[in-house]
C-alpha cells in the first residue's frame, strides 16, 4: 500500500470513526442527570419509610407511594424540560417520550403491585418487586441509549431480585419487617435504587464536564 | 471518489445525527458540534442545495425556530456514502 493510500484509509478510517461516536453517542441525549440524584433520594426514602407505612395502614402507604413517585417525575419533567430548551427542543425527544413511558407504565405496575402484595401481607417482596422493575427501566434505557453503565446495573438489580425472590420462597412469614431477610431486601433495595443511581449520576456529570 | 457533500467531518456528523433524531433544531446542532451560527448554516446550505436536507423556518410563540429535516435522498445518499467508505477500508 502507498503512503498516499495508507494516508487515506486513515482518513477514511477517521470518518467512520467520527460517524459511528455521533450515532452511539450518549451525549446527545438531553437529560438533567440531577433527575436521577432526585430519584436516588426519593428511592431511599421510599425504602425506609413505605413499608413500616403499609403496615399500619395501606391507605395511607399508597397516598405516600402516589406522593413520591409523583414529586420525583414531576421534578424530573420539569429538569428535562428545561434542558430542552436549552437545546431549542420543544417538547421531548423521541427518546424522552419512550423512556418516560416505560419507566410511568413500570410505576404504575409497581403500585398495583404493592397493593396486592400488601394487602395479602406479603411486605417483603415488594422491595424485590421494585428492585427488578427498576432494573428492567435501567435496562431498556441503557440499551436505548447505549450507556453500559444503565444496561449493566440493570443486569445486576434483575438478577439480584430474582434471587431474592427465590430465596423468600423458603421465608415463613413475609409479613414481618424487621427479620434478617426483610432487613438484607431492604439494603438491597437502598443500594440498588438509591446509591446506585447517585452514584452513575455523579459519574455522567463527571465525564460530561471532561467532555 | 467519495461524495463531496458527505465526505467532510462536520457535515457528516451533522448529517449522522439527523439520521439518529430524524428532526433536529438549528439550535440543538449548534449546541452539539460546537459551530458557530455561520459556520453551521453554511454547511447546512450544501446540503440543502444537495437536496440532503430540509430547512422549515417557523415560529414557536413569538420566537423564531428553524428546524432541520433529513430527507429521503439524504438518508439515501448517507447510506451510499457509508457502503463506499466501507468497500474502500476492505479493499486497502
Amino acid at each position: 500500500m502507498s503512503s498516499v493510500d495508507s494516508g487515506m484509509r486513515d482518513e477514511v478510517l477517521g470518518h467512520l470513526s467520527d460517524i459511528k461516536s455521533v450515532l452511539d453517542d450518549k451525549r446527545f441525549f438531553p437529560y438533567d442527570y440531577n433527575a436521577l440524584i432526585v430519584w436516588g433520594i426519593v428511592s431511599i426514602l421510599l425504602s425506609i419509610f413505605l413499608l413500616p407505612i403499609l403496615k399500619s395502614s395501606l391507605m395511607l402507604g399508597m397516598v405516600f407511594l402516589f406522593a413520591m413517585l409523583i414529586l420525583a417525575f414531576a421534578i424530573e419533567g420539569l429538569l428535562i424540560k428545561k434542558e430542552n430548551v436549552s437545546y431549542d427542543i420543544e417538547r421531548c425527544t423521541d427518546k424522552q417520550k419512550f423512556i418516560a413511558s416505560c419507566y410511568m407504565l413500570a410505576s404504575l405496575f409497581g403500585v398495583v403491585m404493592t397493593l396486592l402484595l400488601a394487602k395479602h401481607e406479603l411486605l417483603v417482596p415488594i422491595y424485590m418487586i421494585w428492585i427488578f422493575i427498576c432494573g428492567l427501566g435501567n435496562f431498556i434505557v441503557g440499551y436505548t441509549i447505549n450507556m453500559s453503565l444503565f444496561t449493566k446495573s440493570g443486569y445486576v438489580s434483575i438478577t439480584i431480585s430474582v434471587i431474592l425472590l427465590a430465596i423468600s420462597f423458603g421465608i415463613d412469614d413475609l409479613y414481618n419487617i424487621e427479620s434478617i431477610f426483610a432487613r438484607v431486601a431492604q439494603f438491597m433495595t437502598i443500594l440498588l435504587l438509591g446509591v446506585v443511581p447517585i452514584w452513575q449520576a455523579l459519574i455522567i456529570k463527571k465525564e460530561c464536564s471532561v467532555v | 471518489m467519495f461524495d463531496p457533500i458527505l465526505h467532510q467531518a462536520i457535515r457528516s456528523k451533522l448529517v449522522s445525527m439527523l439520521i439518529a433524531n430524524g428532526a433536529l433544531p438549528f439550535k440543538a446542532l449548534k449546541e452539539y458540534l460546537k459551530l458557530s451560527d455561520g459556520n453551521l448554516s453554511s454547511h447546512l446550505k450544501k446540503l440543502e442545495n444537495a437536496g440532503y436536507i430540509e430547512i422549515k423556518k417557523g415560529f414557536e410563540g413569538k420566537r423564531p425556530k428553524t428546524t432541520i429535516y433529513i430527507t429521503d435522498e439524504g438518508e439515501e445518499a448517507f447510506k451510499s456514502y457509508i457502503e463506499e467508505l466501507r468497500v474502500f477500508v476492505e479493499q486497502n
